[in-house]
């Protein structure tokens, strides 16, 4: 008896082993399958942006709301084509019911010209009309089609592109979080095939958020 | 003593620390410091006087450094290798030379010495070669003290900072020194290139030195010198160290001035420039609009006093100015701006027109000074914008709203000086050229110091860039152009160039120099000394004599026109005009738009509130009104009596109170647009709507006159044609000039439809010629009518546009078509703008006629960089493309 009992335990207890096992192998194969599911979802996001220029919104880490005061965004660019770029344009949305754009400060790319150090750009940009429509539209333009340009030589080791400033409206509450999302942009060559260009994803773009605290 | 332990206590630190941060090379004593010991105090009518002693210099000596040299070790070198002896000095104080010692002249009496005129007194040891405290050049003096140094310059007593005696080797010093006069004139003779610059401290307890700019000098050094060249000795100056107390330091400023010998009498060239204006009055007979046989002849002729400015070759001038002036700007469309990127083109004319009297605000229709209210636009073309803005504003003070155009420009130029003291298009080397015009540009400002520092580094960069003929080239050239700009600079400061020194090399004047380039057969001048005579030569060479006919006359300036009398202007006026679709449908339900735009804008104004009257036919109701894309500071407020058929509209606003602004440049803008809508069949062929009454008002002080600008509306009128089938009204937007890239036999016609209610596949066929049209949908918003643009042969009559027998309305949607957007992308972005500018550089293969439709925004007979400044303006401001506005402004049909 004690010997059937014995194996009577024993089978439950080698049933119950079983089971787990299978339980074990059916979570490992959903864990398995999640994680190929995630790569499958987020690798093309990987590859896309690899080895491309990313053109960033830097925000600050917070911004407090008592201050009232300014503050300033910088649009920096990780890399260059080995092209020239006469003309660069970008868009960049905002919500003008709580951020007032106040304008643009330079960066530190530079563009190639007369002297051999190159010299910043000038920028293009209308801020009473950003704040209407809430979107900021700037431009940079070579009017000699290439003269003064950026390229990766003038650009050298520097990443700020432009600085935007601006100041919390009265209406920003604590808490509030305000996207500051780049729509469109491009760094335009002649060969429009070797621009760099958000529209065909050969410029990555990566948005920033402004945190609003006491 | 007891200076003799606050000195070893300081020593050290002042050995550091008084070395002269930067010190000139002692050519003729290379490696060797000067010493002199010598006695002055201690005399034999003293009491303690002893055959044994000596009296005055006993050595006045030059001697070699070496790696172990110390103050102390040129001191015994010096004593020893003349014969003498020194005690004392292996202890590190000097007790006795040649039998003399401390205590012989009394209590207070000893050995003490300077270093470069400075006390150090003791621990001449710790002055050592090896660590640079004594250097070449130096000069160490010792001497017999009788009183603690008192009786030799240095005082315990006394926190004198101030110098009390500076003596020069060469020239007089004008007022005669005085310790607390602290500016001063040294006269040299002109050919003087150096002085030895001696100072000494009332007190030498507190180190002197002296400088030029960064450059320190030794007492035993002569300064390199040239007019103007400014020496500053300071006493006790910062970071100088003193044993004495804390005392403030003494800054002297010596200008170096070079005698200039008495200037020969100056030329007359008043026969030549007579001879030559009259030639140039032949060859130029009708001045128009240019840079040749236009505005620089005028301006001879003007300042040379030719012609009386009433004279009719002026008031021709000015009628055809007139007329260019209105269809530029308004071609251009940039708030008066004669050229898109080229603000010279105003300032230019401003000139001419200054010389004859006329007032730039008001030529025709257009202010050519609004548009230098852009700084941007100023500089578009590098430096020359600003130069020639300040010339320009400054030849009657025209003044702009933005009270620092000006002084950016100055700001601008100042920054762009080169290394050489002038000024270059490009690059960091001084061109004659624009040195000069820069100078000319900047010589109202020399009050400011700054101005004043740029304009002598200038005037010195001319110098010395005239070559040895008196002459001037550019771009390795000799030219006669350049020699007259350095001529007109020179007088715009009260420089005579046929005499300052400055300017005559190997006895030729910068007026001697442009005289050699005077054909006397012709009367005109050349370029260059082997070429013919031309037009630009002429007129630049002459206005260059001009200039220095007028210096030595004693009259104004060449630029400086306050001795023109000016004909009074008159005010800009707002002008608005209305656009509108030439044909709807006559059924109930039509929507269509009429845009009334403003012209005369000015932001500056400080405008508050719109307010307007709008007779509106009995058969339209109106559905919305809606500022265009550019207005901002107001809300737009509306109501139709329709008893009476006015459409009131007011834009304002009521929390604020804000300015009204209009952005961008380009006008006419659009200030509102009225949507309609037909409340019934129409059964008239016609319908008139019209603005008949408009004001701008700055407050709502009725009883003020300057409360309010009434806006001249006599051209808001417009007629609607009423059709009951599907109808076509065509207009050329325009026709290619063959010129550029839009073939002279190509022209962009638009088309649009009344009564078709949806966006369909539109085809003209006239058996000889098809297009297919393309739908725009900025036009369609515009007019409220469908609307369609192709490329077509120019050769095409207009009415067949309108005959709807030649189209085929298709069942499905025609391409659209989306001005600016080059590409094609559906998007418009700076690939675009630099697209534009690369049709226009032919960088890229000819465009199809879509991508010229895309392109030619601006709506003229070229493809080029006004196009692509359209589009920038368009991305960056919102500006409407100014071919959209015309296509409801524009109508031209057969019909």
């Amino acid at each position: 008896m004690s010997t059937n009992i014995n194996t009577s335990t024993e089978n439950q207890e080698q049933k119950n082993s079983t089971r787990k096992s299978k339980w074990k192998i059916i979570i490992a194969i959903v864990v398995i399958m999640l994680i190929i599911l995630l790569v499958i979802l987020l690798l093309p996001n990987k590859i896309k942006k690899i080895g491309k220029p990313v053109l960033t919104v830097e925000t600050p880490q917070k911004q407090s709301i008592s201050a009232d005061e300014e503050f300033s965004v910088d649009i920096t660019l990780s890399d260059m084509g080995d092209e020239i770029y006469p003309a660069s344009s970008m868009c960049i949305s905002f919500d003008p019911a709580y951020l007032e754009f106040k304008g643009i400060s330079e960066g530190n790319i530079m563009i190639s010209g007369d002297s051999a150090t190159g010299g910043l750009p000038e920028w293009s940009v209308d801020v009473e009309r950003s704040n209407k429509t809430g979107q900021i539209n700037i431009m940079y333009l070579d009017m000699t089609g290439g003269k003064y340009a950026f390229s990766k030589k003038y650009m050298g080791d520097k990443h700020i592109l432009i600085r935007l400033d601006f100041r919390l409206r009265g209406s920003a509450e604590s808490g509030d979080i305000y996207n500051l999302e780049i729509t469109d942009a491009v760094f335009a060559c002649t060969d429009e095939e070797n621009s760099l260009a958000s529209i065909n994803d050969t410029l990555i773009t990566e948005n920033g958020k402004v945190v609003v605290t006491e | 003593m007891k200076k003799k332990l606050l000195s070893l206590i300081t020593c050290t630190v002042m050995a550091v620390n008084a070395v002269p941060y930067a010190v000139f090379a002692v050519e003729e004593h290379e490696n060797q410091i000067h010493v002199v010991v010598e006695n002055t105090t201690f005399t034999p009518d003293s009491d303690d006087w002893s055959d044994s002693f000596w009296y005055g210099t006993l050595v006045d000596t030059w001697v070699t450094l070496d790696d172990d040299s110390t103050m102390m070790t040129c001191i015994v070198d010096a004593l020893e290798n003349d014969g003498h002896t020194v005690e004392g000095a292996e202890n590190n104080y000097i007790t006795t030379i040649d039998g003399m010692g401390e205590f012989d002249g009394g209590f207070m009496s000893g050995w003490m010495g300077t270093l470069n005129d400075w006390f150090v007194k003791e621990g001449f040891d710790n002055f050592t070669f090896a660590e640079g405290e004594i250097e070449t050049g130096d000069e160490i003096r010792v001497m017999y003290t009788c009183s603690y140094g008192d009786d030799i310059g240095g005082s315990w007593n006394n926190s004198d900072s101030t110098v009390k005696d500076i003596s020069f080797n060469k020239g007089t010093l004008s007022p005669v020194f005085d310790k607390d006069t602290h500016e001063y004139t040294l006269t040299v003779a002109e050919d003087t290139d150096s002085i030895l610059v001696t100072p000494t401290a009332s007190n030498k307890n507190y180190q002197v030195r002296t400088r030029v700019g960064d450059t320190a000098y030794k007492r035993t050094k002569e300064i390199p010198v040239n007019d103007g060249t400014e020496i500053i000795v300071e006493c006790n100056y910062e970071g100088a160290l003193s044993m004495n107390e804390s005392a403030g330091s003494n800054t002297y400023t010596i200008t170096v001035q070079k005698e200039v010998s008495v200037p020969a009498e100056s030329q007359d060239v008043s026969l030549v420039v007579n001879e030559a204006m009259k030639q140039l009055s032949e060859d130029i007979s009708a001045p128009v609009f240019g840079t040749t046989g236009g505005e620089w002849s005028v301006i001879c002729l003007a300042r040379g006093g030719y012609f009386d400015k009433n004279d009719k070759y002026f008031t021709d001038y000015y009628d055809r100015i007139v007329e260019t002036v209105n269809s530029t700007a308004s071609s251009v469309n940039m708030n008066g701006a004669l050229h898109k990127v080229k603000s010279t083109e105003n300032s230019r004319l401003i000139v001419a027109l200054s010389a004859i009297g006329k007032d730039s605000e008001n030529v025709g229709d257009w202010n050519l000074i609004a548009p230098f209210e852009d700084f941007n636009w100023i500089t578009k073309q590098g430096i020359n914008g600003p130069i020639w803005a300040l010339i320009a504003l400054d030849t009657n003070n025209y003044q702009t709203k933005d009270k620092t155009i000006r002084q950016q420009c100055i700001d601008c130029i100042l920054k762009k000086q080169t290394s050489d003291g002038g000024w270059a298009l490009s690059g960091d080397k001084a061109d004659p050229d624009m040195t000069a015009m820069a100078i000319q540009a900047l010589s109202r400002y020399t009050s400011d110091s700054k101005v004043q520092k740029a304009v002598d580094d200038g005037i010195n960069a001319l110098s010395a860039l005239q070559n040895e003929n008196g002459g001037y080239s550019s771009w390795g050239t000799e030219n006669s152009e350049s020699i007259a700009q350095v001529i007109v600079a020179c007088t715009a400061l009260g420089i005579n160039p046929d005499t300052d020194k400055r300017f005559i090399k190997n006895g030729k004047s910068v007026i001697d120099a442009l005289l050699t380039f005077y054909d006397s057969e012709s009367k005109t001048f050349r370029h260059t000394a082997d070429t013919e005579a031309n037009a630009m030569a002429t007129d630049q060479a002459l206005y260059g004599l001009i200039a220095y006919n007028r210096y030595i006359n004693n009259q104004k300036a060449l630029y400086d026109m306050s001795d023109v009398e000016f004909t009074a202007s008159k005010a800009e006026t707002l002008t608005a005009t209305i656009g509108l679709p030439q044909e709807i449908s006559n059924k109930k339900g039509t929507a269509f738009n009429a845009v009334v735009n403003i012209d005369g804008w000015d932001n500056n104004a400080g405008y508050k509130l719109m307010d307007c009257i709008v007779d509106v036919p009995d058969c339209l109701t109106v559905t919305a009104v809606e500022p265009g894309e550019r207005v901002t500071g107001g809300q737009m407020s509306w109501y139709l009596e329709e008893s009476t058929g006015k459409l009131r509209i007011v834009y304002f606003d009521p929390e604020k109170n804000q300015n009204i602004n209009i952005s961008g440049d380009n006008f006419p803008a659009e200030f509102f647009t009225i949507k309609f809508e037909t409340k019934e069949r129409i059964t008239e062929k016609s319908l008139d709507i019209a603005v008949t009454g408009m004001s701008m008002k700055y407050n709502s002080d009725s009883a003020s006159d300057v409360a309010i600008d009434i806006v001249d509306t006599a051209k808001a009128i417009g007629t609607v044609n009423i059709v009951d089938t599907v109808s076509f009204s065509a207009c050329v937007l325009y026709q290619g000039d063959g010129i550029d890239i839009i073939p002279a036999d190509k022209m962009a016609v638009c088309v649009s439809l009344a009564n078709l209610d949806t966006n369909s596949a539109l085809t003209y066929s006239d058996g000889a010629k098809t297009y297919e049209f393309m739908y725009s949908d900025e036009i369609t918003e515009k007019t409220g009518v469908m609307s369609y643009i192709a490329l077509v042969d120019s050769t095409v009559e207009i009415e067949n546009f309108v005959n709807k027998d030649n189209f085929t309305i298709g069942e499905k949607s025609g391409d659209e078509l989306v001005f600016g957007d080059a590409n094609g992308d559906g998007v418009i972005n700076a690939q675009d703008a630099l697209n534009s500018v690369n049709v226009w550089l032919r960088k890229t293969d000819v465009p199809t006629d879509t991508e010229i439709l895309r392109l030619n925004v601006n709506a003229d007979s070229r493809i080029n960089t006004f196009d692509a400044l359209g589009i920038v303006e368009y991305f960056v401001h919102g500006s409407e493309y100014i071919i959209v506005n015309k296509a409801i402004t524009a109508y031209n049909t057969a019909e």
